[in-house]
């Protein structure tokens, strides 16, 4: 050790004994015995931050707004009487009944405003009633009344009972066939009734019967959008159309749906699939109709996981009017319909239609949030006069685009996407799935 | 020709955008309010227990309050143009409510326990409870719960004494209810308020409904019946012998004035004078809670409740609800993106949005479950500063790094015996699944210290003794005492300033401890003229050490600590400690 280090060790045990002597102050960090009191005193902001306030309060103003106004409905209006927050949310209206307001956008029908009602238990404690009421700024109308009992003398026996008048005078009508032009787009306005009683049959989880028996009344008249050829007889002529093709027509109609559903999750399937096949037969109740024709549809759905809940779904549909016996061509308004939220994206609804239609969709599904995924898609279909006879690999249309889909464990909540194809881009916010 | 220079510099456009961004940054945040160190003791207890009038329940929206936290809150955040440029500088808020040593005063809110006064196994085992619900009278049934996610209901015992008893989900026996009792004591440890939760065994046949006990199904009301007892009982993990596991929460004496909100103050409340995003308890309360993967630290699992005591009336305030923390998710094991993202991540969204989702998140290679009585709980992929609670919290968002590293010394201070002894009050019966808990706890822990100390100048503990041969400090180098960095590559260095004046410059020192002469003492009372208690920083001493960690040009930035020199003792007295950091 040398000289230094030794004097220092001295100096510091020197020190030591000094100072647990005599030390004044022997302060450790915190003092458990201390009880001294702070004041409660508020927080003052700085010149910077009060001078900031004015600019700050602007550019927080729309979300301010936003928000009050969001929560003077929730935390002001609506808590309980009508329905839970949460369980609007959950997609779960299993609670809620009563009257409710109806507004919806969209791009033919225009502000649509009405009212609906819900209400269960009338006769047992599972019945619902719902009513719907709606109009809109184009004169479109849409009165449904529905009646559904879910356990219907039997558990697994489901009965709903529909009553349904629609009118809808800026449909757009393009011609028929596959090779309709967008621009020949003229504006009618058909009228639809019916009155249908359905019986669900749930055999198991997976499979499921259906048997459907209604009356249909359809009428057509002028269209009334001002931007297209409206008159019906113009549009007749321009089209090359037969008078039988824009009749009205009173049907009877009987039928069946098969489904069979072995997908591991409705909102969000990751495997499995779903097979839809329905089968009815429609036969006009006036002799001057003279229209008898089967409706067959096969919709195919298959999943499959890539990894980690990145799914590809891929869905093949089928769709088929074939007139039997002496039956009168089937009217312009009962034929198969392509494009639109559920099939060809890309397209307007109804953009092409005849008899038959044959659809290709593939979609890949990714998860974003608990309950919110995105997805990518193709689309490819068209149109056949007879899908049999005619069937061929050319001319399909396609659209592609991608979105997002907002679920719970029974089905789909809301889907948003963008859509585009070669003849136009469109955006849709669409409640339900389509597959 | 300096001056023509300086002209031309400026008008380049970079030079002046910066040089007015200095400026503005320091217009804003020049007058902001500094420390004000007080001259006496520091404070330990902020003076909120006051007797105020009873203020007015509180009934949040759940839904709502999780859209206002997940959209609007971050809205307000990203045009916050104040915080923005705090953040992007490095200034970020410091707490309002610590003390000059940097530390958390006691408060109706929180109080200094485990992490500062280490508490003794049979303390740490007790927790919060007394002894639990009286296990030899019947229990009555006085309000059930109908429907909903999770079975429970509450029972009176034959003391009178009111608890509500949650269960564990069947398939998972000890997850839920072990995860409570743990969690309960854990958080009351850490100083939080928390309900007494006990585990206890009991016959069904220990139940009995009060008379003319009424519910609401489905909007109906309607008589609870031994029917729905029962049903409420079939969804339940049941033992062999029939006795059910459950654990019992004891209600929160007072009267119950609903969440507290991490955000803003309770204006009907004159004692909460601290919006609650600038305490630092609910700040740190980030790292506290992920050391056991507390996600659900929403508003709406806390609670205030009116209190009287010692004639004062007035709110305190707790945390509640800790069925959802370890490997648990109170009715199911815990989902491997709980805790690793909220609810609703929109930046995680954004990310997996345009990835087209083939970017995959650490938590969706999660390994699967190895013990149905610990759920999922896991130490490998958890990051310390990736934690997210279900919704984004006001409080988190605004800690900085000196509000973590409080947060990590209070988990650090649970050594593994601690932990262990926590642990054993779930009750676990398979040794196995216990011994996982806590080898996952060790690392967590062992992590978030890591981690957080890494962050900014981990010394604490400071001590100083001043005697007629001059001044001694000494202090404790958190990385260095639990094994995160080695003692023979650390090395510090102290600096003294009074003002503008450096009177000792950059000392290096080998160990965490060092020694001022007594003529360098004289020398600096010399410069010491005091004006008011309330000393602003530039009539203190201030006593700066760094730290470096082997590389001679990496110092950490300074540990402050301010001293006041007493003219009338002649004495020196530490007023302040600052860890600064960047953030």
């Amino acid at each position: 050790m040398t000289k230094f280090k030794r004097r220092f060790c001295l100096n510091q045990s020197l020190m030591m004994i000094f100072l647990l002597l005599t030390s004044t102050n022997l302060f450790a960090q915190n003092d458990p015995d201390s009880t001294k009191e702070r004041e409660p005193y508020p927080e003052t902001k700085s010149f910077g931050s009060k001078l900031l306030a004015a600019p700050q309060f602007i550019i927080e103003l729309p979300f301010k707004l936003i928000e009050g106004f969001g929560n003077f409905l929730i935390e002001g209006l609506g808590t309980g009487s009508l329905a839970t927050q949460e369980n609007l949310l959950r997609g779960n209206f299993g609670r809620f009944h009563g009257f409710y307001p109806l507004f919806n956008l969209g791009g033919r029908s225009g502000l649509t405003y009405g009212l609906g009602f819900r209400s269960k238990g009338v006769f047992t404690k599972e019945e619902r009633f719902k009513f719907k009421g709606t109009y809109s700024a184009h004169h479109y109308q849409n009165f449904k009344i529905q009646y559904r009992a879910p356990k219907f003398q039997h558990p697994n026996l489901a009965i709903t009972l529909l009553g349904q008048y629609r009118k809808s005078p800026w449909d757009g009508f393009y011609g028929l066939g596959n090779d309709s032009r967008e621009s020949d787009q003229v504006s009618y306005n058909p009228e639809h009734s019916h009155l249908h009683a359905t019986g669900l049959w749930t055999v198991n989880p997976q499979w499921k019967m259906e048997f459907t028996a209604g009356y249909d009344a359809y009428n057509l008249f002028s269209g009334k959008n001002p931007r297209f050829m409206n008159d019906l007889d113009s549009i007749v002529s321009k089209f090359q159309l037969y008078p039988t093709d824009i009749r009205a027509s009173r049907l009877w109609s009987v039928g069946g749906t098969l489904d069979y559903d072995w997908r591991n999750n409705a909102g969000q399937p990751t495997h499995g699939g779903q097979e839809i096949i329905s089968l009815s037969y429609n036969h006009s109740s006036r002799n001057s109709d003279n229209l008898k024709f089967w409706h067959l549809t096969v919709d195919l759905r298959q999943y499959l996981e890539l990894f980690k809940q990145r799914t590809l779904g891929i869905r093949a549909m089928f769709e088929s009017l074939d007139p039997t016996g002496n039956s009168a061509e089937i009217p312009i308004y009962l034929r198969s319909l392509l494009g639109g939220a559920d099939n060809l994206r890309g397209y307007r609804t109804g953009r092409f239609r005849d008899n038959d239609l044959a659809l290709i969709s593939v979609e890949y599904r990714y998860p974003l949030l608990e309950l919110i995924d995105g997805f990518v898609f193709l689309d490819e279909g068209r149109v056949f006069s007879n899908l049999t006879n005619d069937f061929r690999w050319r001319d399909w249309k396609y659209s592609y685009g991608g979105g997002l889909r907002v679920w719970h464990e029974d089905d789909v909540i809301v889907r948003t996407f963008l859509a585009k194809s070669k003849e136009d881009t469109r955006f849709y916010l669409e409640f339900g799935g389509s597959f | 020709m300096d001056f023509t220079m300086n002209f031309c510099r400026f008008e380049d456009k970079s030079y002046f955008l910066r040089i007015l961004l200095i400026t503005l940054f320091s217009f804003l945040m020049g007058c902001a309010a500094g420390h004000n160190f007080s001259t006496e003791e520091p404070y330990q207890k902020d003076a909120d227990h006051k007797d105020v009038p009873e203020p007015r329940p509180r009934d949040p929206d759940l839904a709502w309050t999780s859209i206002e936290r997940s959209v609007f809150d971050q809205a307000d955040q990203a045009v916050d143009i104040e915080r923005t440029f705090r953040k992007l500088f490095g200034e970020r808020k410091e707490s309002h409510n610590i003390n000059g040593f940097d530390e958390v005063p006691n408060s109706s809110w929180y109080t200094n326990r485990h992490g500062m006064f280490p508490m003794t196994a049979e303390e740490l085992k007790r927790g919060p409870a007394q002894s639990g619900p009286d296990t030899v009278g019947e229990w009555e049934v006085f309000r059930p719960k109908i429907g909903g996610t999770a079975p429970g209901f509450w029972i009176k015992d034959s003391k009178g004494n009111q608890y509500i008893l949650k269960f564990d989900p069947p398939g998972y026996n000890e997850m839920a209810t072990g995860a409570g009792a743990f969690g309960s004591r854990y958080f009351y440890a850490c100083g939080y308020n928390v309900p007494e939760e006990t585990i206890v065994y009991w016959h069904p046949e220990k139940l009995k409904i009060r008379q003319g006990l009424m519910v609401t199904d489905k909007g109906v009301k309607r008589e609870f019946t031994k029917q729905d007892l029962d049903a409420i009982l079939n969804r339940v993990n049941k033992l062999p012998d029939g006795r059910i596991r459950s654990l019992a929460s004891k209600a929160i004496a007072g009267k119950i004035k609903g969440p507290f909100s991490y955000s803003g103050v309770r204006k009907d409340d004159p004692n909460d004078w601290c919006r609650h995003e600038n305490r630092r308890e609910l700040r740190g309360l980030y790292v506290i809670a992920s050391l056991v993967n507390h996600y659900d630290t929403k508003d709406h699992n806390t609670l205030d409740t009116y209190i009287e005591e010692n004639g004062r009336h007035y709110l305190k305030h707790f945390l509640i609800d800790f069925n959802s923390t370890l490997g648990s998710d109170g009715r199911e094991p815990k989902p491997p993106k709980k805790g690793y993202a909220n609810q609703a991540d929109l930046l995680d969204m954004f990310v997996s949005m345009i990835t087209l989702g083939l970017k995959v998140w650490p938590w969706e290679n999660a390994k699967g479950i190895e013990y149905a009585s610990v759920g999922y709980f896991e130490s490998d992929i958890f990051k310390p500063n990736k934690f997210d609670p279900i919704l984004p919290n006001p409080a988190f968002d605004e800690m900085t790094y000196r509000d973590a590293f409080w947060g990590a010394k209070v988990v650090m201070s649970f050594t593994d015996e601690d932990l262990k002894t926590l642990l054993d009050a779930g009750q676990y019966s398979d040794p196995d699944a216990e011994k996982y808990l806590l080898k996952t706890l060790i690392e967590r822990r062992d992590k978030i210290g890591r981690h957080w100390f890494g962050k900014v100048n981990p010394l604490d503990k400071f001590q100083y003794l001043q005697g007629g041969d001059g001044l001694r400090f000494k202090f404790e180098d958190l990385s260095v005492k639990y094994g995160f960095e080695s003692t023979a590559k650390t090395k510090y260095k102290y600096s003294i300033r009074y003002g503008n004046n450096s009177i000792v410059r950059d000392v290096e020192l080998d160990q965490p401890q060092f020694s001022i002469s007594a003529k360098t003492v004289a020398d600096l009372a010399t410069y010491y003229n005091p004006t008011s208690k309330e000393l602003p920083k530039e009539h203190l001493f201030e006593v700066q050490i760094k730290t470096n960690r082997g590389d001679s040009y990496a110092w950490s930035k300074p540990v402050a600590l301010w001293l006041w020199y007493d003219p009338y003792k002649n004495n020196f007295q530490l007023v302040g400690i600052e860890h600064r950091s960047s953030h």
